[in-house]
Formats: C-alpha cells, sequence, structure tokens
C-alpha cells in the first residue's frame, strides 16, 4: 500500500494512476458519496429504521397483552375451579344436613308414635286395673255381704236370735279388715 | 480486459454535470452503484416491512434480523447509550455491506475498492467520536489520552502515542475496508484470467486450468465472506469507537 | 386457552377429570412463568470494548491493520515533520518508532491483550 502511494505522489511515470489513487476521480466520488451517504441515512433513520422499530414494539406490546390475557384466563380458570370445589362441598354439606334433619324427623316421627302407644297402653292398662278394682270391690262387697249373711246366720243358729243387723257388720268389717 | 486485474476499478465517467472549482464532477459508475446502493437499501428496507406484518414474511424477517444483528452489536459494542448512534452505524453497516455485495457479482463495480470513499466514511466516524466527545464530555474526552496509573515522567510520551494510536484509527479504518476490497477483487481477477489464458492452450490447458479455477470458487467463496466481515468489522470498529465518546474513561 | 369453559361443564366431570384439569392449569402456569419476563440482554456498559462470540474472526482481520495505520501514520508525521523543520531524516525515524508503538499498542488492544485507557 506504501509504494502504490507514493507510486501516485510522483506522477507522470506511466500512462494512467492506480485508479483507487487518482486524484481527477475524487471530486466526482467525493460529491455523489456525499448525496448517496445523506440520502441513505436521511431514509434510514427517518422511515426504515422507525418503521421496523414500531413493528417490534408493535409485536412485544401484543406479546406482552397476550401473555397478560393468558395470566388473566388461568386466574380466571382457577377460580371458577375454586369455586366449583366450593358448591361441590357447600353441596356435600347441605346434603349432610338434609339427611341429619330427614333422621332427626323420623326419629322424632318414631319417638312421637311410642309415646302415644305407651300412653294408649297406659290408659288400656289402667282401665284394666280400675276395672279390676271395681270388680274386687264389688266382690269384697258381695263377700260382705255373704259373710254378714252367714255371720247372722251362724249366730241364728247358735243362739236362736238374729243379732243386730249393726254388730254383724261391725264384726264383719272387723275381720275383713 | 480479462488481463488487466486493474481495469475493473476505473471510473468511468457516465455524463459531465460540470465543474465545481475547476474540478470536473461527473456522474460516474461509482457514484451510479452508490445510488443503486442507496436505492436498493432503502426501498429493500421499505418495502420489505411494507405489511407490518405481526407475523414476519421471509422479507420482513430479513429486514427484522439485520436490524436486530446492528442493534444487538451496538448494544454490546457501545451499551444502551450507543443507540442514538444506531442510525448512522445501520447506515454505514448496509451501505458498505451493499457495496461490497454488488462487487461480488462479476462486471459490477467496487465502490468500496476506492480509498477515498472508505476514507470519507472513516472520518464521518472520527469527527462523529471527536465532536460528540467533547460535546457530551467537555474536556473530560481528554481523559481517553491519558491512561491511569503511569509515572508522571513517561506520561508524556504515552499521551503521545495514545494520541498518535487515536489518529491512526481513521487510516485502519479505511484502508482495512479499501484494502481488503482492493486485494481481493485483484487475487480473483487473477486467478480467473488463469483459467481463461490455460483453456487457451487446449486440452492440457483445460486440465491445467482446474486448479485456478477451484481455487477462484474457494476464494469467491472466501470474497463473499469478507466483502460481509469488512463491513461487519466497519461497523463493530464504529461502535467501539463511539464507546470512547460515550465514556471515555469513567 | 382450553381453560375457560363454562363451569357448567365442568360440574358434569368426576374427580379423574378434575385431577387433570389442576395438573393442565399448573402445567399452563409453569408455560406462562416460562415466557413472562425475559431480561432484555446486553444492557451492560460494554466498557471492555470486547464484542463476544462471532466477531473472533473479525478481530483477527483487524490486528495487521491496526499495526499498519500505526506505522503509516508514524511515518506519515514524521514525513512533515522532516519536511518542515529539515530534520530529515530524524523525525522519519522517530515518528515511525512512535508510529511502530502506536501500531503495537492498537493491535494489541484489538486483541484484547491491553486494556483501554481509562477504564481502569
Amino acid at each position: 500500500m506504501a509504494e502504490t502511494k507514493t507510486g501516485t505522489e510522483a506522477p507522470g511515470g506511466h500512462k494512467e494512476p492506480f485508479p483507487p489513487f487518482n486524484p481527477e476521480t475524487f471530486a466526482s466520488q467525493l460529491v455523489w458519496l456525499a448525496i448517496a451517504f445523506v440520502a441513505l441515512y436521511v431514509l434510514l433513520s427517518r422511515v426504515a429504521l422507525p418503521r421496523i422499530a414500531a413493528i417490534f414494539a408493535a409485536r412485544s406490546g401484543k406479546v406482552a397483552s397476550d401473555l397478560a390475557a393468558a395470566e388473566r384466563l388461568k386466574t380466571e380458570s382457577e377460580a371458577a375451579l375454586e369455586a366449583y370445589e366450593k358448591a361441590l362441598a357447600d353441596a356435600r354439606g347441605k346434603a349432610q344436613g338434609i339427611a341429619n334433619t330427614t333422621r332427626a324427623e323420623f326419629a322424632a316421627a318414631a319417638d312421637e308414635k311410642k309415646k302415644q302407644l305407651e300412653a294408649s297402653l297406659a290408659a288400656k292398662l289402667a282401665e284394666a286395673e280400675r276395672q279390676i278394682e271395681a270388680t274386687k270391690k264389688a266382690a269384697m262387697a258381695n263377700v260382705r255381704d255373704i259373710a254378714s249373711d252367714a255371720a247372722t246366720e251362724i249366730v241364728k243358729r247358735l243362739t236362736g236370735t238374729a243379732p243386730a243387723k249393726q254388730a254383724i257388720d261391725r264384726a264383719v268389717d272387723a275381720a275383713l279388715h | 480486459m480479462a488481463a488487466d486485474p486493474i481495469h475493473q476499478f476505473q471510473i468511468k465517467n457516465i455524463t459531465t454535470l460540470g465543474e465545481i472549482g475547476g474540478v470536473e464532477i461527473a456522474f460516474t459508475n461509482s457514484a451510479a452503484f452508490m445510488l443503486a446502493a442507496v436505492v436498493f437499501t432503502a426501498g429493500g428496507l421499505v418495502l420489505a416491512t411494507a405489511g407490518r406484518a405481526m407475523v414476519p414474511g421471509r422479507v420482513q424477517s430479513v429486514a427484522e434480523i439485520i436490524y436486530e444483528f446492528v442493534a444487538d452489536m451496538v448494544r454490546q459494542s457501545a451499551g444502551e447509550a450507543g443507540m442514538r448512534f444506531f442510525p448512522l452505524v445501520f447506515t454505514l453497516f448496509s451501505f458498505i455491506l451493499v457495496l461490497n455485495m454488488f462487487g461480488m457479482i462479476p462486471g459490477l463495480f467496487t465502490v468500496t475498492s476506492h480509498i477515498v470513499v472508505t476514507a470519507v466514511l472513516a472520518l464521518v466516524v472520527f469527527f462523529t467520536v471527536i465532536i460528540y466527545g467533547f460535546y457530551k464530555n467537555g474536556l473530560k474526552f481528554f481523559r481517553l489520552f491519558v491512561p491511569s496509573g503511569i509515572p508522571i515522567y513517561i506520561l508524556p510520551l504515552i499521551v503521545f502515542i495514545e494520541v498518535l494510536s487515536f489518529l491512526s484509527r481513521p487510516i485502519s479504518h479505511s484502508v482495512r475496508l479499501f484494502a481488503n476490497m482492493l486485494a481481493g477483487h485483484i487475487t480473483l481477477k487473477v486467478f480467473a484470467g488463469f483459467i481463461v489464458m490455460l483453456s487457451g492452450f487446449g486440452i492440457a490447458g483445460w486440465v491445467g486450468a482446474l486448479l485456478p479455477l477451484a481455487l477462484t470458487v474457494a476464494l469467491t467463496a472466501l470474497e463473499f465472506l469478507v466483502a460481509f466481515l469488512q463491513a461487519y468489522v466497519f461497523a463493530i470498529l464504529t461502535c467501539i469507537y463511539l464507546n470512547d465518546a460515550l465514556h471515555p474513561g469513567h | 386457552m382450553a381453560a375457560d369453559r363454562p363451569p357448567e361443564d365442568r360440574r358434569a366431570r368426576d374427580a379423574d377429570d378434575d385431577a387433570a384439569l389442576q395438573a393442565r392449569l399448573r402445567q399452563l402456569g409453569q408455560q406462562l412463568d416460562a415466557i413472562a419476563p425475559k431480561p432484555k440482554p446486553g444492557d451492560s456498559d460494554a466498557s471492555s470494548g470486547q464484542p463476544p462470540g462471532p466477531s473472533n474472526l473479525a478481530r483477527a482481520l483487524r490486528l495487521s491493520s491496526e499495526f499498519v495505520a500505526g506505522i503509516l501514520l508514524g511515518g506519515f508525521i514524521g514525513w512533515l515533520v522532516d519536511q518542515f523543520t529539515g530534520w530529515s531524516p530524524w523525525g522519519l525515524i522517530v515518528f515511525l518508532l512512535l508510529g511502530f508503538v502506536a501500531g503495537t499498542l492498537n493491535a494489541l488492544r484489538s486483541a484484547g491483550l491491553v486494556a483501554r485507557p481509562g477504564q481502569d
């Protein structure tokens, strides 16, 4: 490189200087390079690059919003699942409650019936006892009558006189009690 | 024509437009390719993104990949603050890349094989660094030339070498691109010339031409790589230099 | 998303489907966590100036030209000094040497062996 450079600095040797070091073409190249480079810079920095940057921004925004939506849907479905599980647990609890109350109702009804039955049985028993008592009383009365009659008769036979009714009754009562 | 590997760098006037200060200004093949690169780059990017599709098609994803590639380069080399120079870096990268790739098409002119062009591009970066460096950091920008932890008695020498190193940046920046494109195209042309020359000698020549043919194919592949890499190197160095303007010593 | 069926639909399901649904929800949650905010890469200060990864080849390409540029500049400045002061050839010699040093420094720097100035 060094020799070629010095070669152009001492011109006039050969017919044409080495093209990249030919100063005659420098001015045109510089002018057009300036035009081209500035034009490219302006076009890229004003139009092309902002557009690509906008595409990237839009895409990352879209990705972010999609992710956020996914996240949101996930929490929603989690909440739904939780609600579902809660509803299930509630239903289970309710069923349990219904079963309990039904059982209690049945038990109460059965108790009631049993009580009624017992009451009626007791009433019947009382009635029977009462009848027995009455019968017994009647029987006792008959026994008394029979006894006083018998006593009167016995006394009549033994003494030949009928005793006083009151005395007999007293004696019978004393014997019976 | 095939025999002269220099001919391809010749600048030809298409029309002469006039003179500025006694210097002829002409519309040349070089200018035509520069404008073509502008139309191709800007037009391509605008058309590719015309749909503004949420899910990009093939062309749009190419545009997006290039955008991301350059954006990542700027972010990694110059930090988030460097993104203010993203349009400049993108313009440099795409302009050089497209011009290099145009040059790879046989028969087309390689604008970047001319030192004036690469020098101007390098100087644009150089002066951007200097102007923005002073605008942003004021005199603190000089700390770029003063490494810390240097004994005072050799500091002047070190500072001078740092200044020299700083000044040599636009040279290496421009010469690298220019020399690579120039040398690559000359080599390709020479080897391609061998093929033509050897195949002129009949059957034996055809057999002999196989070696340069294989070499030319390999070199062409290499040149495509170089064409891309040089655009990349130019852009990444731009970022690194801009990083100096953004943070000249913390 | 498949998880937002109406709840009446689900009410009809049995416990097996319940478990499956929960598993799906959990998986969805994990997926969402996986996609959710990735930290933006490359937000560093990049103060080392060393681009990572695929640019190694690019770095190698830079080495020689950094070196050459330093020498070229040194030579050019030396030549200018000689022209204006008449110290020839000492200006050229001294500045060529300095250029050589600067070129070496540049090359080492682009190879990442020497820190950039001011970045301690």
